[in-house]
């Protein structure tokens, strides 16, 4: 079942993140914040498939939530590790 | 379950590298202010991260408490960071820009009053020769001159003539090396012929100044290497503007030139025991127009063209020019020019 945290928190984070899309506007799509705006996407996918999960699949959406979180950390070190280079 | 445990535990190493990473950024690529942001937004996700593992092992921390809300957290600081990133490097950018502008500003303002002063001065150098020339081929219109006296205005009409044409010959020195339109024609040169031509032709310059208690040596250090392809005029021309120089600011003592081996180059040096360079005067001193002071342009004539045509000079033969000095101890002035021995 789901709970009403996860979909606070999913709900939060999409208003944010749409919000934040609008006052960074292409900046985000800059190559420069490629990686950040990947990892974002994945924290996103992964806050879903959190919520997804209550109602079907639930072991494959458990399986997606974790492992985009993986992923997004990875994308996190790329988008930092350019950035000190930068 | 053991799967998403294992992806849990790459999760929280992901982000703990992620910390190590932003801990690693240098002040310049990142500000303070953003780095704390980052560095707690990562944190926030490595301490849910940390509270998931442990849940697989069903310890129950206080992390499970907070849990929800760090991940609640995690969007807004991280976006929040990236804002602040955003904006302190604008700032930091447009900080950049005014200190280029200030910098750009102070240096055109510098040598808008170096220029002033040039032609301040330039207006009285060539005043005073054109004064002579004018003055005595009046005086030559006198009847009833003696030959004597005649002989004495042409002398001085002929000196002040070279002083001007000497100034006007740097002034287009100095705006030809400026604009890159001066061409350096390469020769053998043999250097023993011109350390000693320039030895006569100083020493019996020297003469000139019965005032001074000078003389002049040359000195050929460690080297076996006699003849080079350069271009020989223009050495002989910065040679002669140290030269000049070193008689112009010595009293007593004496001036030494010369060349040793320097690595794979070739450093000619021209020293003297006169007034020396303070410091602060060092760092301009190959700059045009540039002169000590003010009060000193009184006591020693110039333009102040001399050593920035030699700079230029010397820079364009692919050599360097530099200043040893101390005030009242004497000047050593070294270039070194890139050159091959001719065998």
């Amino acid at each position: 079942m789901y709970q009403e945290s996860e979909i606070i928190t999913l709900l939060l984070s999409l208003i944010v993140t749409v919000f934040f899309v609008i006052i960074l506007g292409r900046k985000l799509f800059s190559r420069k914040f490629f990686w950040f705006s990947i990892g974002i996407l994945f924290i996103l996918i992964s806050q879903a498939s959190t919520v997804i999960e209550g109602y079907f699949f639930e072991t494959f959406f458990n399986f997606i939530e974790h492992a985009g979180y993986v992923v997004a950390s990875i994308c996190f070190i790329m988008f930092f590790y350019y950035l000190s280079k930068a | 379950m053991n799967i998403i445990a294992l992806v849990d535990t790459l999760t929280t190493i992901g982000f703990f590298i992620c910390i190590l990473v932003i801990l690693r950024i240098k002040n310049n690529q990142l500000d303070d202010v953003s780095k704390g942001f980052y560095l707690t937004s990562v944190t926030l996700f490595f301490l849910i991260s940390v509270s998931n593992i442990l849940e697989h092992g069903n310890i129950t921390t206080m992390f499970d408490v907070f849990e929800d809300y760090l991940e609640i957290l995690f969007i807004p600081f991280i976006f929040f960071s990236t804002i602040t990133y955003i904006y302190m490097r604008e700032i930091s950018k447009r900080r950049q820009i005014q200190n280029e502008l200030i910098f750009a500003k102070e240096k055109a303002e510098e040598n808008d009053r170096l220029k002033s002063r040039f032609l301040a001065n330039l207006s009285h150098e060539i005043r005073t020769p054109m004064n002579s020339i004018v003055g005595f081929t009046n005086l030559l219109e006198i009847e009833n001159l003696s030959k004597d006296s005649q002989q004495k205005y042409l002398q001085i009409i002929k000196s002040s003539s070279s002083q001007l044409l000497n100034l006007i010959t740097d002034i287009l020195d100095i705006s030809k090396i400026e604009a890159n339109q001066l061409d350096i024609h390469c020769s053998i040169v043999d250097l023993e012929k011109l350390m000693n031509e320039l030895y006569t032709r100083y020493n019996y310059e020297l003469a000139e100044y019965p005032e001074k208690n000078l003389k002049i040596e040359v000195n050929i250090r460690e080297t076996t290497i006699s003849k080079i392809i350069c271009d020989q005029t223009r050495l002989n021309q910065v040679f002669s503007n140290l030269l000049n120089n070193a008689i112009k600011f010595t009293q007593n003592g004496k001036i030494e030139f010369g060349y040793s081996e320097y690595s794979d180059k070739l450093r000619f040096f021209v020293s003297d025991t006169g007034i020396g360079i303070s410091d602060e005067f060092k760092k301009q001193i190959f700059s045009r127009f540039s002169r000590e002071k003010i009060s000193s342009d009184t006591l020693y004539g110039g333009t102040g063209l001399g050593l920035a045509i030699s700079k230029g000079l010397v820079n364009l033969m692919g050599g360097e020019i530099y200043v040893e000095s101390e005030k009242n101890a004497g000047s050593t002035f070294y270039f070194t020019l890139p050159v091959e021995p001719v065998k």
